[in-house]
């Protein structure tokens, strides 16, 4: 499962699966004051984040923090491209 | 979820030393070793939300001030306004910045802004430990020439780093870092700092504050400046969002940013790191399955500890056994064999007497359950599962028109409304920390009087203490939702950070546990000792009698209840777990059935909250707010009490 933004599509931190890391490109729609807040804790264009789950509400790990946002505010949060995260005991060895 | 004064008054002729940083990065351990001091330290954001002050013995005549935790500035929340308010009025010696290793770039966005300030200047970039888990190589000398201020690595809950900490702030000079914002931004600032009243912290980063909309910094303007000048200083502003498009505190912080990623650049070198068994642990307690599972061991852990090991068994050792068995017969004997008057001796042994009343409560049934319920509070609390309850239980609080942060008062409630009052202040708005702090008034009891309760209710039947908990719950949903929509104001949108999962340290659980039980019988004995004196006095000169005549349509009438109940509901208004002792008091002497101590349990959880909680939430929100909210909660209480009643005669219920 892999994304690439492109097609003109609005896709939101929502809608990455969870266990995907995602890019995040914008913060639209949220108060100022919230968006802020969301860069302070590292929300930035050009990051990535890793979605850990949606329900009860959206969990993502940002630089080494977990952040839980409520969906309304992870549907702030346009991302243009995501992908399957592997965990580093998981990856191959070189 | 501890009663202490937060500000303690210190001389502070050699200065004050502040600390300051984000949210839950250690700032109180960090404290407690450069003052010895001891304030409350726990693994979840929010914990201080006062500021305390505590002598500096490596600096002498200093003091050191640890502050509420700052994710940036403009501050968002009525805590962090708490800091951001500090900075603008106390001219300080030292700044000391506390920030997590682990989270370095969100930990520099902060540093720029302090460095703006022209401060004395120190990092402190704790939990090393951590960061070198996550498999992070922090170069802390490239980082201290790039910003031109000494940053120490510490791991404060070991003491790594301390030493070199005090010597840092000892020789703190403010830093010679300056970031240069776009054209725009600069051509605004120049002369805004020029017209800036003289302040503690830098002019330009002064004019820097008052373009991002900072309100504490708009408030201190405000108390210095004619209104025509600020009107004169918001055009500005304006005009300046009108030129950049958007809002000057974006263009700021993405400056701000961009000078972050550099750096961390510069400094950071990262490995892959395995995941920790609490990283995979955290991740399971907010799972839709595994999450709800997880809460019901918590919880069923919790009632095995404190409802049946502490309200059941200790308490029968302690009330049953020691005081009823051994020092009650000794003390009435020895009392009544050497004081000749026997009004005194019944004032200290009798029925209502100081020893056997309010000693008694206070000892031998209040004392093992608050022991064993902080205990088990501290572990919940070091362990950093609180926050994760905020997830699981956040569709509940949107319902009440609050988000899932509201959790952390409700649960420290359970330990003690007072404090989690004050705690409310971790709320965004003012609606939001009306609306708790109505809630903790009404429908969440302190720890003392739960464990009554639950240990009332586990000798009647589980079946008992579940009617209670959803006739409580339902009460409050149904007010909450009610007030939610009452209240005006929109419900601001869930964002909180999850600290990692970590093993409690027993030494700090101890401390913790002991602080709060020294707190508890500083504030309890003195209350109970004055309620069983009143009591007496009310017994000896008749008047008891007559107040239970008088409330007899209420309590016996209304709530079927014995008229013996009104001095339960009496004792209530000191605090509400004298109240339930009371009662606790009635049901032992078998004069309370099953539907009776039900009926009794519901409304005196619902009863209003103790004097020093009322006097909290006045400080808080005013009298006119208090009052009202009292005006709510009495007569619910005794509505919801009488409705059960009637039920449960209804459904055949003795």
């Amino acid at each position: 499962m892999r994304w690439q933004g492109g097609d003109g599509a609005r896709v939101t931190l929502a809608d990455v699966p969870a266990g995907c890391l995602a890019r995040i490109v914008a913060i639209e729609g949220a108060p100022s004051s919230r968006r802020q807040q969301l860069r302070a804790y590292g929300l930035l264009a050009g990051d990535w984040v890793r979605v850990v789950q949606h329900v009860p509400v959206t969990v993502a790990v940002v630089e080494h923090t977990e952040l839980a946002l409520e969906t309304d505010l992870a549907r702030c949060i346009l991302v243009d491209a995501f992908e399957p995260w592997v965990p580093p005991s998981a990856q191959p060895r070189r | 979820m501890n009663c202490h004064g937060e500000t303690e008054g210190v001389a502070s002729a050699g200065g004050s030393i502040a600390l300051v940083g984000n949210s839950n990065v250690g700032k109180s351990v960090v404290f407690h070793r450069l003052t010895g001091r001891y304030v409350n330290v726990s693994n979840y954001p929010g914990t201080t939300v006062e500021i305390a002050r505590g002598s500096a013995p490596f600096l002498p005549e200093s003091v050191v001030i640890d502050t509420p935790g700052l994710l940036m500035l403009p501050a968002n929340s009525e805590d962090e306004r708490i800091t951001a308010d500090l900075l603008l009025r106390d001219p300080f010696r030292a700044v000391v910045q506390v920030g997590d290793a682990k989270n370095l770039r969100r930990t520099l966005l902060l540093t720029l802004q302090l460095a703006e300030m022209e401060l004395p200047l120190v990092l402190a970039l704790n939990m090393m430990d951590e960061a070198e888990a996550h498999g992070l190589h922090l170069q802390t000398e490239t980082l201290s020439q790039a910003l031109g201020i000494p940053v120490i690595p510490t791991v404060a809950v070991q003491r790594r780093g301390i030493d070199r900490l005090e010597q840092a702030i000892a020789e703190a000079r403010a830093s010679r870092y300056r970031l240069t914002y776009p054209a725009e931004v600069e051509a605004e600032l120049a002369p805004l700092a020029e017209g800036m009243p003289d302040s503690p912290i830098s002019a330009r980063a002064l004019a820097l504050l008052w373009l991002a909309g900072d309100q504490a910094a708009g408030d201190w303007l405000g108390q210095r400046m004619e209104a025509s000048v600020l009107d004169g200083l918001a055009a500005r502003r304006d005009r300046l969002a009108m030129a950049l498009g958007e809002s000057p505190a974006d263009v700021i912080q993405r400056a701000r940013w961009a000078a972050v990623n550099q750096i961390a650049e510069a400094t950071i070198q990262e490995t892959e790191a395995t995941r920790s068994l609490g990283q995979r642990l955290g991740d399971l307690a907010t799972h839709r399955v595994w999450g709800p599972a997880i809460l019901g061991v918590v919880v069923f852990g919790l009632y095995e500890f404190v409802g049946v090991f502490g309200a059941q068994t200790l308490v029968r050792w302690m009330e049953a056994g020691l005081f009823g068995k051994v020092v009650n017969p000794w003390l009435t004997d020895w009392l009544t064999r050497w004081i000749p008057i026997p009004l005194v001796v019944d004032a200290l042994v009798g029925p209502y007497g100081l020893w056997t009343m309010g000693l008694t409560y206070a000892l031998a049934l209040i004392l093992p359950i608050v022991s064993t319920f902080f205990l088990a509070f501290g572990l919940m609390e070091d362990s950093g599962y609180l926050p994760r309850l905020a997830v699981l239980s956040h569709r509940l609080f949107r319902i009440m028109g609050l988000n899932g942060k509201a959790v952390l008062p409700m649960v420290l409630g359970l330990g003690c409304v007072t404090t989690a009052t004050l705690t409310t202040r971790i709320l965004e708005t003012r609606r939001e920390r009306l609306l708790a702090v109505l809630l903790l008034a009404l429908a969440i009891p302190c720890s003392a009087q739960l464990g009554v309760v639950m240990g009332m209710l586990g000798a009647v039947s589980f079946q008992a203490t579940l009617v209670w908990l959803a006739v409580v719950a339902a009460v409050l949903i149904c007010v909450g939702w009610l007030a939610a929509r009452l209240v005006p104001g929109e419900r601001s949108s869930l964002m909180l950070e999850l600290p990692p999962l970590r093993l409690p340290v027993a030494a700090n659980v101890l401390v913790k546990t002991a602080a709060r039980l020294e707190w508890y019988l500083k504030e309890v004995v003195p209350l109970f000792l004055l309620g069983s004196l009143l009591v007496f006095v009310l017994d000896q000169t008749g008047l008891l009698s007559r107040m239970a005549r008088l409330t007899e349509p209420l309590v016996t009438g209304w709530l079927g209840l014995p008229a013996e109940a009104s001095l339960a509901f009496l004792l209530g208004f000191l605090r509400r777990d004298f109240g339930a002792t009371g009662l606790f008091a009635l049901q032992s002497r078998g004069l309370l059935s099953a539907s009776q101590t039900l009926v009794a349990m519901v409304t005196i959880t619902l009863f209003i909250p103790c004097i020093a909680a009322v006097m909290m939430i006045a400080r808080q929100h005013g009298w006119r707010t208090t009052a009202a909210i009292v005006a709510v909660v009495f007569p619910l209480a005794f509505l919801v009490g009488g409705l059960l009643r009637i039920l449960l005669q209804a459904t055949g219920w003795t």
